[in-house]
């Protein structure tokens, strides 16, 4: 370790999700990091400024580290997977009983696009395309949305 | 049995789409993962699998062109012909938002708050019920699984809180959860808690979180600053550490600017710079008004302040009064975020105009922005982090000259001179 470089003290991690471009000192933003005396005007601005590539009102999970002398770092990660198979499918909600009753339909194209989105998230990276495809089947199962060849 | 296939990567999604062999190729690979999709993937990484409710997240679902073409029946080309535009996700400039518009002309000007009432009870008292606050203790190695599923069941955020060692030498961690005050948060618990395999319910408590504590947090976190030579930003409850320097008293609330943020310090500094005396400022997107209030102090003659936040009026005209300075020298307005009513300020009118927003906006609005200044005046514009430097450059150059980018901590400051 180099002299003068001090190993930051993490005080917290906090897991949130906030619409892209719309983050504002307010709740859940407010009270989450206001908890933990972060600047909360700092990471409004700084997650807005980073995802103004992306449409408004998408929501992002954001995970942020609080260190113990009030600094942080965050990382913004692409919307749940279940977030994109409910738009693809067009429904707002998946089913309540997901074995028992399908809420809605995508087809093997959507599983491919979204697996070509989350495929950019740094979680995903070392995966290959047809691990993510499966996964996100795996979800799509659990949440009640089929997923057929074509939508005919 | 698990048979070998192979997965057909095409370069071009529209090539791959529109090759009718080519799809049905992959279609007949593609067909044989579902017969694996029932294996338990790994899916720590991506969100756990929901297994009977799934949780709707907080923010509603926009019901864009995409979704209305996602239906059972349309093409699915067609939708994804948008998906390989990138218009489900990224934005495209032109059509997200709604340019900032000021509302009707007029007596606009808002009351300022009065100097007793702190902004953070202004705010605390318009929200409705307050949101709950749900401390779980777990074991540490679950926590992190823990807090991602209670995300997918509804939770509007989750802080983990570093482990401490109890008397089994076990890492314990506290997860401090907050709902939204309708939900039902014994059940949401118990549907996360469910899905990553817990025996037992731990414990938790539940409280109603104060908003007053967060608000009062937030503004502890305000220290005097110095941000140029002479000229310091100070909170209103502090002693200015320079009597003899230019000091500006602050009371944000919960609007922007404080002074410590990079781009504040870049349009401060830049102002310092560009402010004989006498001059006509105008402030897009004002926030808590310290650029126009330090403007004023600086030497300007009178400043202007738009913004679309009522919150961000209200600051300003505060800190107006704070700092001793009538409304005849800073006048506020509210701004529609939508394109119809045009702005009050006559064109052509404003010697300096400076707006520390986000790139969006400054782009959708870079006429409006520039045709403020008088030919001959200047311009900056912040609020940009360097990567998206040249794309405001780029825009901007076509109504200002002598264009300079100016950068500070990541942050960047556009600046330039009207066009004749």
């Amino acid at each position: 370790m180099s002299k003068g470089v001090k190993e930051k003290q993490i005080g917290a991690l906090i897991r949130l999700v906030v619409n892209a471009g719309q983050a504002k000192p307010a709740p859940p933003v407010g009270p989450a990091l206001g908890q933990h005396r972060l600047n909360l005007m700092a990471f409004c601005k700084d997650f807005n400024a980073r995802t103004q590539n992306i449409k408004p009102e998408v929501p992002m999970s954001v995970t942020v580290i609080a260190y113990k002398d009030n600094t942080f770092d965050f990382t913004i990660k692409s919307p749940s997977t279940s977030y994109f198979l409910k738009k693809a499918a067009g429904i707002q909600l998946g089913a309540s009983r997901a074995a028992h009753e399908t809420a809605g339909v995508v087809t093997v194209k959507h599983i491919y696009e979204i697996a070509k989105i989350k495929q950019s998230d740094p979680d995903c990276q070392y995966m290959s395309l047809e691990a993510i495809c499966k996964s996100i089947m795996g979800t799509a199962r659990s949440i009640g949305i089929e997923v057929r060849r074509t939508l005919d | 049995m698990q048979s070998s296939w192979k997965f057909v990567r095409c370069t071009s999604a529209v090539s791959f789409f529109c090759s009718p062999l080519n799809f049905l190729a992959v279609s007949t690979a593609l067909t044989n993962i579902n017969a694996y999709s029932h294996c338990a993937s790994s899916t720590k990484h991506l969100n756990p699998p929901l297994r009977c409710i799934a949780a709707s997240l907080h923010s509603p679902l926009p019901s864009s062109n995409a979704l209305s073409s996602a239906f059972p029946g349309s093409s699915a080309t067609s939708f994804l012909a948008n998906i390989q535009a990138t218009s489900f996700f990224l934005a495209e400039k032109s059509d997200t938002l709604n340019a900032h518009s000021v509302l009707s002309s007029g007596s606009t000007e808002i009351e300022a708050a009065s100097e007793d009432r702190k902004q953070g009870q202004n705010f605390a008292e318009e929200r409705g019920a307050s949101m709950l606050s749900v401390r779980i203790n777990v074991t540490g190695d679950i926590a992190d699984s823990l807090a991602e599923s209670l995300m997918c069941f509804g939770a509007s955020s989750c802080s983990i809180e570093e482990a401490t060692v109890d008397e089994f030498q076990e890492k314990e961690s506290c997860i401090t959860v907050l709902f939204a005050p309708e939900l039902d948060v014994g059940e949401c618990i118990a549907w996360a808690v469910d899905s990553i395999g817990l025996r037992e319910m731990p414990a938790y408590t539940i409280e109603e979180a104060d908003d007053q504590d967060w608000i009062q947090k937030v503004q502890d976190v305000f220290r005097p600053v110095e941000v140029a030579s002479g000229l310091w930003i100070v909170p209103r409850w502090c002693v200015p550490p320079d009597p003899a320097a230019i000091n500006v008293m602050l009371d944000p609330g919960l609007a922007f600017g404080t002074g410590d943020h990079p781009t504040t310090r870049l349009c401060l500094r830049w102002l310092h710079q560009n402010i004989k005396g006498g001059e006509h400022i105008l402030d897009y997107g004002t926030g808590s008004g310290i650029l126009s209030i330090t403007a004023l102090k600086i030497g300007a003659r009178k400043a202007a302040g738009v913004d679309i936040d009522p919150m961000a009026i209200s600051s300003a005209q505060a800190n107006a009064l704070i700092n001793n300075l009538d409304s005849c020298k800073l006048q506020v307005f509210l701004a529609a975020s939508n394109e119809d009513n045009p702005p009050p300020f006559e064109r052509f009118k404003f010697d300096i105009v400076v707006a520390n927003i986000l790139m969006l906006p400054l782009l959708q609005l870079v006429e409006r922005i520039t045709n403020y200044a008088k030919p001959g005046g200047r311009v900056a514009v912040s609020g940009i982090v360097t990567d998206q430097v040249d794309k405001v450059v780029a825009s901007y150059s076509v109504h200002l000259e002598n264009v300079h980018v100016w950068e500070d901590d990541g942050w960047a400051c556009v600046s330039g001179t009207r066009k004749v």
